[in-house]
């Protein structure tokens, strides 16, 4: 069975490496780590994902830009905003994202309060 | 018409590593229950028990509002920001992690055991400056009454967070009643349960249930025992 593929974006070089290491101790996902915007579309071009994590540190209009080029070059993507860093919640968000289960992530993107 | 949700303290997620044993209200780490991932901002309420001198060592957080609350024992605390301190029974610690922390938490006593509340809740503002705090809190200001100890206001009584939030203690006698009235428009109360038996409106609940209630103006809590209890009022929707 081949791994889901899981590509991490954060900005805070610990909590990616934390993030990317803890996502890895999963047998059956692969996780690669950036904190970079272009590096991120460069891998996401090149490579199919499964589902695209985003981590701390990434500003509106980089989460926006992210958002509308990975939905356009792939409509089916899940991409869902990790919560506490590299935390007891990273697991469940991944499972719940790969059960289809929305009350699995929260996403503030459209929060008045931002 | 109220809408409500009980957990009983036995259905929670139960991890026993030894040194740690904590109970989870919510889905976290190994325990997933798709049913049981949150309540509206309230994200991961942990009953945590750590043996003498053990602990978290030290781990990175972003974006989730982290409060402690100790119940018995002394929480040694360190973190990235510098701040090295010991919180205990009768205080209450709070982190915004915002863009990224790294701290530790430890067992204070070699010998005995500390127990606290680890409770997380979703921001309403993500990447804002990590901030760190602990108040001291008076126990005599919740004998028969709410002490507010969390707020969204600064200014206010308690601690602070990046959230619409409030957060109240009580320690009732037998026989106890209090109104409690919502502090916002769409906000749900969540109350988990110290010690003792309460009557929520017309609910019984137990030491370590948590109760849920929400589209409503108001709740009746009665204290059928004496009593401890928790008050967590959050936002339901953050979308």
């Amino acid at each position: 069975m081949s791994k889901i593929q899981i590509l991490v974006i954060g900005k805070e070089p610990d909590i990616l490496q934390t993030v990317v290491r803890l996502i890895n101790n999963n047998s059956n996902w692969n996780a690669t780590g950036t904190g970079d915007d272009e590096a991120a579309i460069e891998l996401f071009h090149q490579h199919v994902y499964d589902l695209v994590l985003l981590g701390g540190g990434i500003s509106p209009e980089s989460e926006i830009k992210l958002r509308k080029l990975f939905t356009l070059q792939n409509p089916q993507i899940k991409i869902i905003q990790h919560w506490g860093g590299g935390s007891g919640l990273l697991q469940n968000e991944i499972t719940a994202a790969l059960e289809n289960n929305e009350k699995g992530n929260f996403n503030i993107f459209d929060n008045p309060f931002s | 018409m109220a809408n409500t949700i009980l957990h009983k303290a036995d259905t929670r997620g139960d991890a026993n590593h030894g040194w740690l044993h904590s109970k989870h209200s919510f889905s976290f780490a190994n325990y997933y229950d798709p049913e049981r991932m949150h309540f509206g901002a309230l994200r991961v309420l942990n009953d945590d028990t750590v043996a003498g001198g053990r602990g978290f060592g030290t781990h990175p957080h972003d974006n989730m509002e982290i409060i402690s609350i100790p119940l018995e024992g002394d929480l040694e605390h360190k973190d990235s920001m510098g701040n090295v301190a010991v919180i205990q029974n009768g205080e209450i610690q709070v982190m915004s992690a915002g863009t990224g922390i790294q701290h530790s938490e430890y067992n204070k006593s070699k010998d005995s055991v500390v127990k606290f509340l680890q409770i997380w809740v979703f921001p309403n503002k993500k990447n804002v400056t990590p901030r760190y705090d602990q108040i001291p809190l008076h126990l005599k200001d919740r004998k028969n009454k709410l002490q507010q100890v969390l707020s969204p206001n600064a200014n206010d009584a308690g601690v602070w967070i990046h959230q619409n939030a409030w957060f109240h203690l009580a320690d009732f006698d037998k026989g106890t009643t209090v109104d409690y009235q919502f502090k916002a428009n769409g906000n749900g109360l969540y109350i988990f349960d110290l010690k003792g038996d309460l009557k929520i409106d017309n609910q019984i609940i137990n030491t370590r249930d948590g109760y849920g209630i929400w589209d409503t103006d108001s709740v009746k809590i009665t204290a059928e025992t004496n009593a401890e209890f928790l008050l967590m009022e959050v936002p339901m929707n953050i979308n």
